[in-house]
Order: structure tokens, then sequence, then C-alpha cells
């Protein structure tokens, strides 16, 4: 029979609208508004899983987001999601989903025999067992470890789905939406602050759906539809439902999930699976309400065995009668109520067991009432069954049972009291203290803007609930700046009756036999393992956690750590203050690592720069090699089959021997203006820069505070008070972010405004010896020798295009810089090349650029690697010591100057036939490979130089320019290489520079 | 500049945006996101204590106050001023809108500013793009921390920010409410691509909501 075990009537399910889904391969169905947990209970399936360590059948222990065995293995495919809390689930048509942790099969699990040998598996067993030999442990231990100890399985295949952030500021913030949260946000949201409400659930109204509780005169779940359909309507309120607050951290920035599209099969198009919300409240009040945690008895796992709030939720909200026949065990009032909620729903309730010998008269009369049997008292010592409870073995609390009664039973439903959730407030910094009254921890002294109020205060009658939860709100707004008067009035409520509690943190066992009493059910902890971790001397909690496990798994401990740290109290005869309690770090829940991503994932991991060219490149097939984020073409492959050898090299030799362009558009640009642009300048770089003609460039260096050579570029005067730099691509934005800080820092004194231009210009280099032959057919300027030097700069005409052409050269050629308005940059570099047809002008791209480099020594990014000064690179003799520069008491110290630097040379193969490798280091050539041999030196920069026709390369060698001449051997020692290199001068071609002059 | 003039027949602005992308992007009933093509974006940069006479004489040569005050943006709705920083505003408009040639709010501006400051043309530097409808404010959160809610930032007022982890600008245009984002050229597609993403969650909604 199809949901044999669900209500006739009742609950916030929808009995109209039928819900097919499988578990473990099974059909079988539910209603609209069940989480997978309540369908299979209606359906009377309770084992659900395998434990983490000794694989025992697992149940259902909660109906919230606290559960720690009811976890499963969500969809298939690439959805498929392991480690799924089945009581968060929201029931969708078609759903998919598996037990985890069991092989072969959930009844018949091989790994099952762990629970035989769980004396091997006690505390600390990882350090223990798996000690000898040194190498087994990555080898075999790990491996075997890891897979019997499995939580589910991962889907390998691409997440098809996308996840987004979101950001939002309000005045006050509220966490749940139950009875606190509702009255919190309705008194704050009358203020006129914006409030924003978010809860975990689809709907709001927390344990009020789980109760029969009357509020304002209507049924409490009533009651809170009504408020959230109100709140819903305040254009000041923002209300989130299925958005669960995970993260509290400084200056009052509060992150949530929200599983925007995790109840549907698929999500709607356009539509994430999940968004991640920041917050940025004033004021938060934290109504998370309160976990119940489960007694500590033999066998206190078994399927069948559930909280005794559980039990409630699962009766009056989803319908579903969670057994037949049921023992309810307490040490507090609270779980009386799960009694008359189930008697009332037709379960057979075989005995309420208080283990406090007095319970309050009221309560008993209650269940006289109904003809409930109340055993005062005692406790459960243990239960039994198989894969679900049949039995319970009824103990005193006080000695030895000779003879514990035993009680039949499907269903257990246990209630150890209840602990605030101090979670929200222990992450913002705040210390929770303990509560005797309560017998667990409540939120102490705000270390920030934050209140917890209701039952996350560790108040827990109705009443008080609706009443801290409206001061909480109407304080909230007072305190963000706004005026209370139309405040709503407070809510009415029945009486709940008061909350009274006597210890039972452990139960005494049956006979004195060693019963399995799990403390923390998803890490298979138990109390003897928190026994023996003390004995050991693990008693603080942060050692006892660490040791045992203990609260580590995906749940944090909500529903153990109480009970843990008061039985390590216990072991230690302290009070549960002494041992105090370990701090919550976030997250809350656990947070699929996609949703922090965002869409910043796969191709849009980092965004991309594009030059104005990049499309004309991306048409040409070119390929691209990544510089930052920007995009730039490496080289031109012309034909299937070209290799990036054969492009660079031929595009290296179009330059060299006619004329060829490259896009040099990623350049910084930084255009300075002000009276005091030349003395800024000056003190910013090595070498003098107050003479600089207008029309003219002139390279320069700049270093750090420390010698260090920081950027180079040139920089060139367009006005009287008006210079143009550029830096390196990778430094443009630290040269700006410098030169920012001297200016605003440093030298205010100084009259000049920078800003960055780079994005204004597209730059392209014309190089090569028929550079101006190309140059003259477009550009309306006079750029003869004569006319337009090396070092000239001036603007102009290219064709129609408004520009500026500078006579700079990278290539060591004839060469021109032409910086275009960038809308026009494409249509610039295809006029030139259609005018350079005749000539046979080429492309060139990064490939090439970089030989002509090394070709002609030009020092670049690999050889400015932070920990070189200008002497190390041959620069010295630009730096003027006659002036103060940025960075020159530091370069002067003994230590920049003294023999034994690395300093810049070139280095040529001398085999034929062979390059040289990057960061190959340069040893003694007389040394075998294996032996020891101290690095001289490294190779910064290599290619094959077309020109000369051998491999060449920069180096930074001890002592380098002394040794032209020498040789040495490069060695690459992870792949075993070497090779014979002749050190010479860093310039290899036109060391006079006559060809850029000509 | 050379003194030729460019013929202007043959000279095309080319959007750093892809070009088969029509003048709206997204076009849904309550989000739209169009390119605001070919603007000129002056960046006006003022000298030691030469601000306030620098903001006068923009204002004297566009006939619009100069906002002082940081985060501020002052329109004709033609031509916008917004400020860029400490010393800095961003003049934009479009030259067709406004009957200008090419340049000429570039030489409007050098001419008042003369040496009270710098005057930059940034107007290839910068793309520019137009969010508006019911939704934008939403699309806009998925992006940037700035708050945009009505009680935080309304017309006339603007943000120096990160969106998407980009740097850009917001400038609120109108209540509607109207975005102008202002990202630097090269990443402009990067950012469309960004925030059209945003917008797809309400691709299918009627303008009813």
């Amino acid at each position: 029979m199809s949901q044999q075990y669900r209500t006739g009537s009742g609950g916030q399910i929808d009995r109209k609208k039928p819900i097919r889904f499988t578990f473990d391969g099974k059909s079988y169905s539910g209603y609209a508004g069940d989480t997978l947990a309540s369908a299979l209970l209606a359906n009377g399936v309770h084992l659900l899983g395998r434990s983490f360590k000794y694989h025992r059948p697992r149940g259902i222990q909660t109906a919230g987001s606290e559960e720690p065995n009811a976890i499963v293995e969500l969809r298939e495919g690439a959805r498929k999601e392991p480690n799924t809390r089945a009581t968060c689930i929201e029931l969708f048509d078609g759903l998919v989903a598996n037990s985890q942790n069991r092989w072969p099969s959930l009844a018949f699990d091989v790994m099952a025999v762990n629970n035989l040998f769980s004396p091997l598996l006690s505390a600390g067993f990882y350090y223990k067992t798996f000690m000898w030999p040194v190498s087994f442990w990555t080898n075999v231990y790990e491996h075997v470890i890891r897979r019997a100890a499995g939580l589910g399985t991962a889907s390998t295949a691409a997440d098809p789905d996308f996840y987004e952030q979101c950001h939002e500021h309000c005045d006050v913030l509220i966490v749940g939406a139950g009875p606190t949260g509702l009255a919190a946000a309705l008194a704050a949201a009358e203020t006129g602050a914006r409030v924003v409400l978010v809860d975990e659930n689809p709907l709001a109204g927390g344990s009020l759906n789980s109760e029969n509780h009357e509020v304002a005169g209507m049924p409490g779940d009533d009651w809170a539809a009504q408020v959230a359909a109100q709140l819903q309507s305040m254009e000041n309120v923002h209300l989130l439902l299925r958005t669960t607050l995970f993260g509290y951290y400084d200056h009052n920035v509060v992150a949530a999930i929200e599983k925007v599209s995790d109840h549907l099969p698929v999500p709607p198009k356009g539509h994430p699976r999940q968004r991640m919300w920041t917050f940025y409240p004033r004021r938060v009040v934290i109504a998370a309400g309160a976990t119940e945690r489960p007694l500590v008895f033999g066998n206190n796992d078994k399927p069948g065995i559930m909280l005794a709030s559980a039990a409630r939720a699962y009766v009056n909200r989803y319908g579903v009668k969670p057994g037949r026949r049921a023992i309810v065990a307490t040490n507090n009032n609270d779980a009386y109520r799960t009694a008359l909620d189930l008697h009332r729903a037709g379960v057979t309730i075989a005995a309420v067991v208080d283990s406090r010998a007095h319970p309050e008269a009221p309560l008993a009369a209650e269940l006289a009432k109904h003809s409930i049997r109340l055993i005062t008292g005692r406790t459960i010592g243990a239960a039994e069954g198989r894969q679900h409870v049949t039995r319970a073995l009824i103990v005193s609390t006080q000695g030895e049972t000779i003879d514990p009664e035993r009680i039949d039973c499907d269903l257990i439903a246990c209630s150890g009291g209840w602990n605030p959730n101090v979670h929200l407030h222990s992450q913002s910094g705040a210390k929770p203290v303990y509560d005797d009254a309560i017998l667990s921890f409540v939120p102490g002294q705000s270390r920030q803007a934050e209140v917890s109020a209701g039952a996350a205060g560790g108040s827990f009658a109705l009443r008080e609930c609706l009443k801290q939860g409206r001061a909480a709100g109407i304080d909230a707004a007072r305190q963000a700046g706004f005026k209370a008067d139309k405040a709503s009035p407070v809510i009415k409520a029945h009486d709940d009756g008061a909350y009274a509690i006597e210890a039972l943190w452990i139960s005494p066992t049956p006979y004195n036999k060693p019963y399995k009493q799990f403390v923390d059910q998803q890490n298979d902890v138990k109390a003897s393992d928190v026994a023996l971790a003390s004995q050991e001397g693990y008693d603080s909690v942060e050692l006892l956690k660490r040791y045992t496990t203990q609260g580590m798994a995906t749940d944090q401990g909500k529903t153990s750590n109480v009970n843990a740290l008061a039985i390590l109290a216990c072991q230690r005869g302290e009070p549960v203050p002494q041992v105090g309690i370990t701090t919550f770090r976030p997250p809350y829940v656990p947070v699929a690592m996609g949703v922090f991503a965002g869409h910043t994932v796969g191709a849009e991991f980092m965004p991309v720069r594009r030059t104005a060219i990049h499309d004309w490149n991306a048409k040409q097939g070119a390929v691209f090699i990544e510089a930052g984020l920007w995009l730039r073409a490496r080289y031109y492959p012309q034909k299937p089959g070209d290799t990036m050898n054969d492009c660079y090299l031929r595009e290296a030799e179009a330059t060299r021997n006619n004329v060829a362009l490259v896009d040099v558009s990623t350049l910084g640009k930084i255009d300075l203006q002000g009276p005091d642009a030349a003395e800024f300048l000056n003190r910013l770089y090595i070498n003098n820069w107050l003479k600089l003609p207008i029309g003219k460039a002139r390279y320069g260096i700049m270093l750090r505070e420390d010698g260090m050579v920081f950027d180079d570029g040139t920089t060139s005067r367009l006005g009287e008070n008006h210079y143009f730099m550029t830096t390196t691509t990778a430094n443009a934005a630290p040269v700006l972010a410098h030169m920012e800080r001297y200016h605003q820092v440093e030298w205010p004194e100084l009259d000049v405004v920078l800003c960055s231009v780079t994005e204004q210009w597209t730059g392209i280099a014309v190089a090569g010896p028929n550079s101006r032959i190309l140059l003259e057919k477009v550009i309306d300027i006079d750029i003869s020798n004569e006319a337009f030097p090396f070092m000239a700069v001036g603007d102009c005409q290219m064709n129609n295009i408004p520009g500026r052409l500078f006579r700079i050269s990278f290539s060591g050629e004839l060469a021109y810089e032409l910086n275009v308005p960038a809308d026009y940059g494409e249509q610039a570099w295809t006029e030139l090349l259609e005018a350079g047809k005749e000539l046979g002008v080429a492309v060139y791209g990064t490939e090439a650029l970089g030989t002509m480099r090394i070709e002609k020594g030009h020092v670049a990014g690999s050889e400015l690697d932070g920990r070189t000064t200008a002497q190390d690179l041959g620069l010295e003799g630009m730096a003027n010591r006659e002036k103060h520069f940025i960075g020159k008491q530091n370069s002067l110290l003994p230590a920049l100057l003294d023999e034994g630097r690395l300093q810049v040379v070139g280095l040529k193969s001398l085999e034929p036939g062979r390059n040289l490798r990057i960061g190959a280091h340069l040893v003694d050539p007389n040394v075998q490979i294996g032996s020891v041999s101290p690095s001289q030196g490294h190779v910064t920069t290599t290619t094959y130089s077309p020109q000369l026709g051998y491999g060449i390369a920069l180096g930074l060698l001890r002592d380098g320019r002394s040794r032209y001449g020498e040789q040495i051997e490069a060695v690459f020692p992870l792949d075993d290489e070497k090779l014979r290199v002749e050190i010479c001068h860093p310039v290899f071609i036109d060391p006079e520079g006559e060809l850029v002059r000509g | 500049m050379a003194k030729k003039q460019p013929d202007k027949q043959d000279l095309v602005r080319v959007s750093p945006l892809l070009p088969n992308e029509g003048d709206h992007i997204i076009d849904y009933a309550r989000v739209h996101l169009v390119e605001r093509k070919a603007l000129s974006a002056i960046q006006v940069l003022s000298f030691t204590g030469k601000h306030d006479k620098a903001a006068k004489a923009i204002g004297k040569a566009l006939g619009i106050d100069c906002p002082i005050e940081p985060g501020h943006c002052r329109s004709d709705g033609k031509t916008q001023i917004f400020w860029n920083g400490p010393n800095s505003w961003m003049v934009v408009a479009s030259d067709v809108e406004c009957g200008r040639a090419a340049g000429e709010l570039f030489a409007t501006l050098q001419d008042a500013v003369s040496n009270l400051g710098a005057v930059v043309d940034q107007s290839h530097g910068r793309c520019v793009l137009r969010l508006s409808g019911a939704r934008a404010r939403e699309v806009m959160a998925k992006n940037t921390a700035v708050d945009l809610h009505p009680r935080a930032f309304g017309a006339g007022q603007c943000a120096l920010t990160s969106i998407a982890h980009m740097n850009a600008t917001i400038v609120q245009v109108d209540d509607t409410p109207t975005y102008d984002l202002f990202v630097i050229r090269s990443l402009a597609r990067s950012f469309a691509h960004a925030i059209e993403h945003a917008c797809h969650e309400f691709a299918e909604e009627t303008a009813a909501g």
C-alpha cells in the first residue's frame, strides 16, 4: 500500500498533488509539500543510509537542516549531489535519490563488518592503527580508508547549472521567520526601516508549522502565512525563503545561500540553481530558533529513533505517522507534546519515559487524561532491533538495573533538551555562555550589531518568543535610526507552558554491557570515544574535537556538540562551563563551492581585455597568449600545420628584412599635465627629464624604494606642461598607483595631474627597414630622417584618421609607433596593411617581438624580476647621481654594488640546432649532472635567432659582465638536459644602434 | 592633433562590443540594456588650488552646474558631468544628439579650462551601457555591492566602484531606474556579458510583472 503511514488529514501538504519519486531504484509517491524524508516515512521507509565509520544502518533523526544521518545522493548524472540532507530536500516530480556509503545494497552492506571491528576504530584510530610502516600511509592506508569511510560520490561531469551572487543593504536583518522572527520583522517593518527576513524553509512560520499552537486567535501556521503575506506586500521588506544565513563576518557583513531552484527538477531558464547573498545590515536580529539534542543511550542510532520535535513535525506538518507504537523519552517538559500530538494522530504511545523523578503535575495529568502511561525516574538504557528499532530497555537513572523493562515499539521519540542556535552569535566574534536553567549555551555579550531573541536567546515559550521578537524588531529599527511609535501591538498566543529540564547526559546501560552510545552520529563518535580521548589526555574541547572528529562532519555537530561537552565535563568531574565550548565557524550549513565562485568559472574566471585589433587578429586565426587580463596575438599561422616556430621565425624575418606591424595597444599609457610635470618625472625616473624638448621621447627607468628596477618605458613631451608616459603591459596599473601615491602623499606640493589613457589609444608598431616607405604613403607629416629623427614625436593624420606618431623601436629596426583613437584602431591597422601590400607588409605577434628584443638585448619582465638593480641590468649609466630620485639611496647600498651580483648577459648556444631553456641554471661546465655544483645564475629568456642562425638567450649570471667569451653549462635537471653555451654581450645585433637611427 | 580636418564620411567609430550586437543587447519587458555608442567622454582634472575655478569654467562653458561634491552628476538631458575623483570630472555627451562635431566638446572644454587643469580625451577609451527598467536595480545587485536602493542612491548620483570584479562607474540617469555604466573599452565584452547574464532571469516576464 502506498503511503500507509500518512494521516487522513492535516499538515501542510497538498493531498491533491501526488508526486512520484525514486529512492534506491524503487518508486514511491508523496505529496507536494513533503520533504524526501517525510515522503519516505509516509511509505514506511526508515532506513536511509549507512554510517560513516561502522556502516551501521541509519534513519531519520530530525526534520531540519541539523540532520546528521539521513544524507543521500540527490539526482543523477551531472547534477548528482552527494551528502544531501533528506530532511531538507523538497519533493519534486521525478526526484531520484540514492543511499550512499553502502555496497552492494543498503540492506546488506559488506562494510558493516566494521561494526564488529569497532574496537580497532576507536578515537584517534587513524593515528594509532596506521602508524607503520610509514610508506604505507599514502600508498595503502589512505586509499583504503577513503574508500571505506566515504560520504557518497560527487559527479565528475561539469555542473550544467550556474550560480550567482547578490548584494543587499538593509537597516534590520532578521534571521529566521519563526514566531520570533515574524514578530520582529513586523515590528521593524512598521517603523519604515528596510527589513530583510530570511528563512531556510520554503514556508515562513518556523516551529509554528510543526506545532499545534494558536497565535492571534488562529492556528499558528495560518498566522505565519498571513504575516508573511503582509510582509511581502510591504515595499520596505524583502522576505527570502529557502535562504539560510550561513556566515557572520566582520563589519556586520553576513552571507546567506538562497536555494533558488533546488526544489525543481532543473532550474528554469535564466535562473541560477543557488544564489549567494551578501547582506550589509545595520542591525541583525538572530531569531534562528533552537535545536533539540538527542538522548545518549545504547544503540540510539537505530532507524526509528528520532528527536521528539521531529516526530511532532512529521505528524503535524507533513501528516505522517513516523511509527505505530511509540515511546517518548525525555528529560524535560517539551517532549510531552510529542506524546499528545502522536496520540491525537492515532499513534499508540507505549509510554512516556521521563528521567526526572518528579515531572510537573499538569504534564502527568494531561497524559493521564489520555490514558498514556508515564514512567518517571527512568530512561531508555538501550534500544534493540536490527535495521529498525523494535524494543526499548528501560533502566533506572539511579544505579544499576537488574532487570530492565522491555517495551516493544517501532518509534522512539527522544528529547535531551534544547540548544539555542548560538552559531551566528559565535561566528560574529561573541562567546556564548552556559545557562544552568536550560542546561545549554545562550548568547553572551554581543561583539557586533546583533541580538538574539526567542529560542535562539534561550527563551522557548511561545508567548515569550513573540514578545522578545517584537521588542528586538523595534529596538533594532530604533538603533538604525527609525522611530517606533506606530509599532504593532503585542501578539497574543496561547500558553504552551514553561520549559524545565533536569540533566541526563548519558544513560546507564543495562547489564553494564558495552552498548554503542552515539554522540555524533554523522561521524560515528561514541560516548566511549569521548571518555577514551579524555583518558588519553585529549581533554580540552578543542583537542577532543580533533582527536575524535566530534562535530567535524557536515552537520558540524548541531545535535551532538553540547552532549559531547557535557560528557567530557562528567569525565573531568567539572561543570560544563569549565569545559567551555568550541568556536562556531561559517558555514552554518554545507554550501556548494560553486556558489562562492558564482559565474566566475571556466571562461569567465577572469574578465578578458581585448584590443581594438582583437577581432581582426581572431579572424586571421592568430594564436593568443594571456598577458595579465589581456589577450595578445602571439603568432599568426598562415597555413595548416604552421607551428609556433615556423610563424615567429617568418614574422621576425619579415620585420628584419622588410616591414611588419604589431599590436602594442596593451602598453600602459599615462597622461601627465601640469607646471610641475617635468619635476615629477625627474624624481620618478633615474635619468634626466628637465630638458626634454617638446616633440621628443626619452627612455626611462624607474626604481622601487628598495633600489630595484620597477619599470621602464618611454615618455614623450607633447607640450609645455604635457607628457605622455608608456609603461610595460604588466605594470600599467602598479606604475599609475605608485605615481598617484607619490603625488598625493609624498609630493603634494607638485602641481601635476595624472590619468591613464591606455584605453583611449590603439598602438601599432610599424617596424623594419621599409617602415618609413610604408608610412610615407599614409602619413601627412614629413617623416624623413631629418624632419623626424629617432625619438621624435608628433601629431599626424593617417589617411583621415587623427593620430600621434613616435619614432621609437623595440625591435632594433627602423621603427615607428602609431597611436590612433581606439575606435579607429582596426581601420588604421587594415589601411596600413592595404598600403603596405605592394611592399609585402607582414604582421607579427608577441613571440617574434620577444625574439627581436632578445636579439637587441632589451630587458623586459623576465629580467625586471624585482631583484635586479639598474647596475645588474647594465643600465646604471642612465642614472643621474646629482639629483634625487625614488630608490636612489637604497641603490647605493654596498650590498647592491658588491661584486658577485647577478648581471644580465647574452648567452649563445654552442650546439647547433639546440636552444637554451628558460629557467636553466648556469653552472661550471666541468661538473657532472647529479653532483653538487652551485648555480651561478639562470637563463631568463631564450629564442632561436633567425638573424644569427643559432639559439640565444638572456640570463642573469654572477659577475656576468666580466665574463664575456667564457663557456658555461646551462643545465635543466628536470629533463636531465645540459647545453654548452658562451657568455657574451647581451646585444646580439647592431650594437651601435645604427638601424634605429637610419 | 594635426590641423587637417578628418573626412567624416570615411571615419566610423567601431564599438568595442561585438559588431553584430544591435542597439539593444537586452530588451525584456522589465529590463533593457543598450550601448550608448560614439560618445564623447572628456576627463577634466583640475590643477592645485584651481578646483572651484575649473568647476565654474566648465559650468559656464556647458551651461550645467559642475558638481563639486563627491558622488554626484549633473545633466541637461544631453550632456552629463559626473564627479570622477577628488580633482576630476568626466563630461559625457553624444556628439550626434548635441549636434556637435567630433572633437568639438574636447576643444570647448580645453578653451574653457585652459590653465586651470588638464583636459584629456577618453572618448574611445570607455564603453557605456545603459541599463533601465523596473528590474534594473536587481540586475545591478548581482554585480555590485553599492547600495542602489532609492533611499540611498538616486538620479543625479554616481559611484566609482567595482561591477562584476571590473572597475566601473555607475551614473543614475532617472528613477525608472536608468543607469549609465562606464567601463574601460578593453573590458567591454566581459562587462556586457556579466550584465546580460544577470538580466536573463527576467527574460520571461511580462510588462505587468
